[in-house]
């Protein structure tokens, strides 16, 4: 008879059983130290997807076939399986027997878990269709091309310079032009797109940024209950004033850690539902074999561990980096190629790779890449080492923290802010490099951004002197705050721009809570009072220089500014309530982590497993499903009869006597001793397995 | 890096004019980079598809501009730019126009599949003849032109490799110092020719005053073919003709003048837009002129006023090699490209600031003077809307005393006084006492009146638009502009580009717009600024 797989845990080498503990840290359980807990634990549903979300595409490929040949025969003789590479099993088998997907059941056959096989495609219709991870290697472009180590020092620290500067553009943007926020919680593509005009930038790239502002609550959501609107945070000008080095890294470790993938968000939709930038979808984005770990974040980790692999000065293209993302992870839901093209020209976009000037659509990683890249591994591993729970694909959100020494390393390649801008006669001004933050706020009053990138470009014309006025700032005071950041001397056409534009405003004043309006012409009374477009302000002459309207200050204000009277609102009501942003929180998840055994004591557990002890203690007690499927697995082995306690919704217990034939899927399967008919029972609802000792043909052990 | 260049990802380029590489890197990245603004402290440079395409046609490889950017940048260059740059300039050489010795003009591209989508494509039905072969296919030489600027504007440019049509031999020798006479060619001018012949034919930017005739004319005397030269009116064409005499070996017997009142056609002929685009009953009566001789060089002078239906009508002169001249290459109607593509690209240019400082042309202030409307006219002006707005405020009687008082301001200078509108303009004239030149002055009044202007005996003439350009009028130093055609930043720069001309005092110019305040006559005038700001003039606004 074919050993279970309890069974061979118990025979097998010390050397085998020690690789797999050490493979599956995942599966061990402190307050359970016995052989057949941890094999029910590796043949659970879940035990087993997640040792098969550790394979490559190669060993996926065979474990597919031993599947496919065990839904036959349990036991498979690899090497008279016409349909399994036998050179190819021969490497692979290791693999599966220590993920305890595997093991070898005799001298010449091997077994594999069972529930292997209705969590992979095995039947004849799944095997019709193409495997996503299955690509025509052959047509592949696998040359590889060196980049200058020149161009990748400028390329990155371009990259660096330009993603802050494009995240502080964005949040000034939204804090100037805050959008309406739809009913979904996100914002239009049009709102997007506009944005992205604004700052320069393509839709997947200022979805990323949005997404990253949002999650380092640089914006947030205006408590206006009848327009609510994404604008900037209250704190977000003290985040972005401060070290840029620390604001790249917060960006990067945002980016590795968000859970959502732009390209389904730039077509609007997931493969479960409609998307929109900003709000949080209520579904899976993916569908496709179950994830233990958030997928986009491993694929922008797996994207890293490649783009080291290739190597500082070469680079590969865009579809090698793919096909090497799902040998890797064949069963990562996120296998389009656009995710991956997103991924690496984001990367790009960071300084984190780089490209050929000749082949944009190769990449190589830059020194921060690189950097990069061997921290996270490095985090990883330690991650693991703490935290066995992330064992057997080793990888955890925890670990997607940026590393100091690559703080450090952008921090040397950034050049310092400007603190002073040179104003023009053409009413431009210009800051020559990044400029610091409280410079450009005092320049936002009084111009608008023309153009942005290493140098920002600002433009000063009459309506932006206006409204600084109209926002209470006199002409003495933007002449002085413009003369504090100027480098040079205020030229003439600046000068006169501002004192004619409050010139202008101060010959019309509105005050009032009836709006009275006050000249110094009476001319310019005579203008107004005759222009058909003000009628509606019911305006009436008391002194040659003074009027007084039926209307409000506001709504007078208004129809002046549409008739193009220049006018000035004296004295505005009062101070105006500021409302709160309320920036998103991420909800706090409670998750019962189950004890786990750590480096310290893996091996005395070990130890304690190989224990005469251990083999023959019973499973984890019958009140639990894993000692369940281990006893009805092991009975349907043996052909032995069951009794079986099931409890229905209501707490009712009944018992059926059984012939188990297949544990998988959550259920047993077999037929009822009395009636011989085919049953299907749930695991969950099973109170107790006894077995009962007779054999499927009804021959009752002898005693 | 610590260059004068700040690269932008928007494809400017900001140079820090005040960097000791300034000018190194200004003649570095010229031969890609078009200039676009030339304020005091940041000149602003625009790297377009085109630009790098010319570039590519001058000799200039990818890897050579990502240098040069690399060479003299700030900061670190986007490397998105750098590989767009590299994509851009891979393009060129991708199609080629060639005579093919027995079936003429051909298109041929050895990427076969582009070649194939581009015949397909409906834009371009009707340009093209039989297909060759897989990699060339027959172009209607008419279409020559237009076919370009079809693929320039599909991201796909041509290498004009079919040459020219040689035009009939005529011998032109210029009579400068290395021909025993008295003048020379400056340095920018033999640039200037040199950058024309050296590729396809091309559009040359220099300011008013600079010479530009003059390099027409040395062009013709490299070419040593006959030449049609078409300019923008009478007056121009007498300045042209004289230019070539005083400059060339040429006699009166061979250039010739086509315009309205006189029909000679030599081997020299210059003719007006204005006549070629005459109609009767829907034909154009004077087209036999294109084909009247096998002309070798077609100067197009004020190429920026060049009138929409010549685009079609000279699409024919295509294979014969053309020169563009102007002082702004700006249209409102934002047709430059298209001058581009039947011309041909921007070949030279020097900012007017440059040649200023190199006492080429006179220092020139310019100012604003505000006066506000009186209060009749500002009701009236309130009322009033659309066009009617504009004259009111651009014809006000506020003006008058303002121009009164700049002429007396300026007693011992030649001054010119501009405007739009004739009644305005006779207003003016009464008032100075100073003869009025408009398009109602007939031809012989006018030479007459620029001749006595020219000498000195006028010291006041107040003159239309027919003297926006064109008119060379060495001693005016003085210009006071009252109204305009509204917006038109090439009509102001060009009207300041007749007080220009270097003085025999090494004296300065003083540019004065008189503006109504507060209408929108100040509205138009801040855009009319914009091309002079761009360039470096600064203006000094007061309101009176």
């Amino acid at each position: 008879m074919s050993m279970t797989f309890s069974q061979w845990l118990s025979h097998s080498s010390d050397t085998d059983f020690e690789s797999f503990v050490r493979t599956r840290r995942d599966l061990l359980q402190p307050e359970s130290p016995t052989i057949p807990s941890l094999a029910a634990a590796a043949s659970s549903r879940i035990g087993v997807s997640r040792g098969i979300e550790a394979l490559t595409s190669t060993q996926l490929d065979v474990f597919i076939d031993m599947a496919k040949a065990a839904r036959t025969f349990a036991d498979i003789t690899v090497g008279e399986n016409r349909h399994i590479d036998d050179a190819l099993a021969e490497v692979v088998l290791p693999r599966l027997r220590d993920l305890g997907l595997a093991w070898p059941s005799s001298e010449t056959t091997w077994r594999i878990q069972s529930e292997a096989i209705t969590l992979l495609p095995t039947s004849a219709a799944e095997s019709a269709r193409a495997r996503p991870w299955q690509i025509a290697t052959s047509e592949l472009d696998s040359s590889a091309e060196t980049i200058p180590t020149a161009l990748i020092h400028n390329s990155e620290r371009a990259g660096v310079a330009e993603v802050i500067s494009s995240l502080r553009g964005l949040v000034d943007e939204l804090a100037s032009s805050p959008i309406s926020r739809l009913t979904s919680g996100g914002i239009s593509k049009r709102d997007v797109t506009r944005i992205g005009k604004t700052i320069d930038l393509g839709l997947e790239q200022t979805i990323t940024l949005l997404l990253a502002a949002k999650s380092l609550n640089l914006i947030g959501v205006l408590d206006d209950p009848l327009d609510p609107q994404w604008t900037a945070s209250d704190d977000a000008a003290d985040v972005l004033e401060g070290d840029r080095a620390q604001l790249w890294a917060a960006l990067m470790t945002s980016w590795l850690r968000e859970p959502l993938d732009v390209t389904q968000l730039a077509a609007g939709a997931s493969a479960n539902e409609r998307l929109t930038v900003l709000a949080s979808p209520k579904k899976s984005l993916f569908k496709g074999f179950s994830q233990s770990q958030p997928t986009m974040p491993l694929l922008r980790f797996t994207i890293a561990e490649i783009l080291r692999d290739i190597g500082q000065g070469s680079s590969r293209s865009a579809e090698w980096i793919h096909a090497q993302v799902l040998a890797t992870h064949p069963l990562i839901p996120a296998h389009d190629f656009a995710m991956t093209q997103a991924i690496l020209h984001t990367a790009g976009a960071f300084g984190l790779a780089t490209t050929p000037l000749q082949n944009s659509e190769h990449f190589g990683p830059s020194r921060f890449g690189v950097l990069l890249a061997e921290g996270l591994r490095e985090a990883m591993s330690d991650q693991a080492a703490h935290d066995p729970s992330i064992a057997p694909v080793n990888f955890s959100l925890e670990g997607l923290d940026v590393p100091t020494d690559v703080v450090e390393a952008v921090r040397l390649g950034l050049v310092d802010e400007v603190e002073t801008v040179l104003i023009q006669s053409d009413l431009t001004a210009v800051a020559t490099g990044p400029i610091e933050p409280r410079v450009h706020h005092i320049l936002r009053r009084f111009a608008v951004v023309e153009a942005r990138g290493q140098g920002t470009v600002y433009r000063i014309d009459a309506d932006t002197i206006e409204a600084s006025m109209q926002a209470g700032v006199n002409a003495e005071d933007a002449l002085a705050q413009l003369a504090e950041i100027s480098a040079e001397a205020l030229p003439s056409t600046l000068n006169f721009l501002v004192e004619n534009t409050a010139s202008k405003l101060r010959r019309v004043r509105v005050a009032g809570a009836r709006a009275v309006l006050v000249v110094d012409d009476p001319v310019d009374l005579d203008v107004i009072l005759s222009d058909q477009a003000m009628m509606p302000a019911g305006l009436e002459r008391l002194t040659p220089t003074v009027a007084i309207g039926q209307l409000g200050p506001e709504r007078t204000m208004h129809l002046l500014e549409s008739a193009e009277h220049h006018a000035m609102l004296h004295s505005p009501s009062g101070p105006v309530r500021k409302r709160k942003v309320i920036t998103q929180a991420d909800p706090e998840v409670h998750l019962r982590k189950r004890a786990r055994v750590d480096d310290a004591h893996l091996d005395d557990y070990i130890r304690i497993l190989r224990s005469p002890g251990a083999r023959s203690a019973p499973a984890t007690s019958t009140d639990e499903p894993l000692g369940h499927m281990d006893r009805l697995r092991e009975a349907a082995e043996a052909g032995q009869q069951v009794t079986i306690t099931l409890a229905d919704s209501h707490g009712k217990e009944r018992v059926i006597d059984m012939f188990p034939a297949t544990v998988n899927g959550g259920r047993v399967r077999g037929k009822v001793k009395t009636t011989g008919a085919e049953a299907s029972l749930s695991i969950a609802r099973i109170v107790s397995v006894d077995v009962a000792g007779g054999h499927s043909d009804g021959v009752e052990e002898q005693s | 890096m610590n260059g004068p260049l700040i690269v932008q990802s928007d494809r400017t380029v900001l140079l820090e004019s005040g960097h000791p590489l300034a000018v190194e890197a200004a003649v570095a990245i010229a031969p890609f980079a078009q200039l676009s603004r030339t304020p005091e402290y940041i000149h602003t440079y625009t790297i377009t598809p085109l630009g790098l395409w010319n570039a590519r046609a001058s000799g200039h490889d990818a890897e050579s501009v990502v240098d040069v950017l690399l060479e003299f940048a700030k900061y670190p260059v986007p490397h998105e730019l750098l590989v767009d740059i590299v994509d851009i300039m891979d393009r060129f050489g991708v199609l080629t126009l060639v005579d093919n010795p027995i079936h003429g003009l051909t298109l041929t591209s050895s990427d076969t599949d582009l070649l194939a989508s581009l015949i397909s494509q409906p834009d371009l039905v009707g340009k093209f003849g039989k297909s060759l072969d897989a990699e060339s296919v027959l172009v209607h030489p008419s279409e020559r032109g237009e076919l370009k600027h079809a693929l320039l504007q599909l991201g796909h440019p041509v290498s004009d490799h079919a040459g020219y049509v040689d035009g009939e031999a005529h011998e032109i020798a210029l009579s400068d110092d290395a021909h025993g006479g008295q003048w020379h060619l400056r340095d920018y001018q033999k640039e200037a020719i040199d950058h024309s012949l050296s590729g396809e034919s091309g559009v040359v930017v220099l300011p008013c005053g600079a010479g530009k005739t003059i390099v027409g004319v040395a062009t013709m005397s490299r070419v040593q073919t006959t030449t049609l030269i078409l300019v923008t009116n009478s007056v121009a064409a007498r300045q042209w003709k004289d230019e070539i005499l005083a400059r060339t070996s040429l006699t009166e017997d061979e250039v010739g003048e086509y315009s309205g009142s006189t029909k000679e056609i030599r081997p020299i002929t210059i003719a007006t837009y204005q006549v070629l685009t005459t109609r009767r009953k829907g034909s154009y009566l004077h087209l036999e002129l294109l084909d009247a001789k096998d002309w070798g060089l077609v100067i197009y002078d004020e190429v920026h006023l060049l009138p929409a239906p010549i685009f079609r009508l000279t699409a024919s002169l295509q294979a014969r090699r053309r020169l563009g001249l102007t002082a702004t290459l700006v249209r409102e109607d934002g047709r430059e490209d298209e001058v581009f593509s039947l011309i041909g690209p921007k070949q030279y240019e020097v900012p007017w600031k440059e040649l200023e400082r190199l006492g080429f042309i006179a220092t020139a202030s310019c100012h604003e003077i505000r006066v506000r409307l009186d209060g009749g006219t500002r009701t009236a002006y309130a009322r009033a809307d659309g066009e009617d707005r504009y004259r009111l405020a651009a014809t006000s009687d506020a003006k008058l005393p303002i121009v009164r008082e700049l002429v007396a301001d300026h007693p011992d200078a030649q001054i010119l006084v501009i405007g739009q509108y004739l009644d305005q303009l006779e207003e003016i004239g009464a008032g100075l006492d100073a003869p009025v030149l408009t398009g109602q002055t007939p031809e012989s009044q006018r030479q007459e009146l620029f001749r006595e202007f020219r000498t000195g005996q006028i010291p006041v003439l107040v003159v239309s638009k027919v003297a926006n350009f064109s008119v060379d009028l060495p001693a005016a130093s003085v210009a006071i502009q009252v109204s305009g055609a509204f917006g038109s930043r090439q009509e102001e720069a060009q009207r300041l580009g007749r007080i220009l001309r270097p003085k025999e005092d090494s004296g300065s110019a003083t540019f004065y717009t008189v503006v109504a305040a507060d209408t929108v006559d100040e509205h138009f005038a801040a855009q009319r600024r914009r091309f002079l700001t761009e360039q470096g003039y600064s203006y000094d606004i007061e309101v009176r």
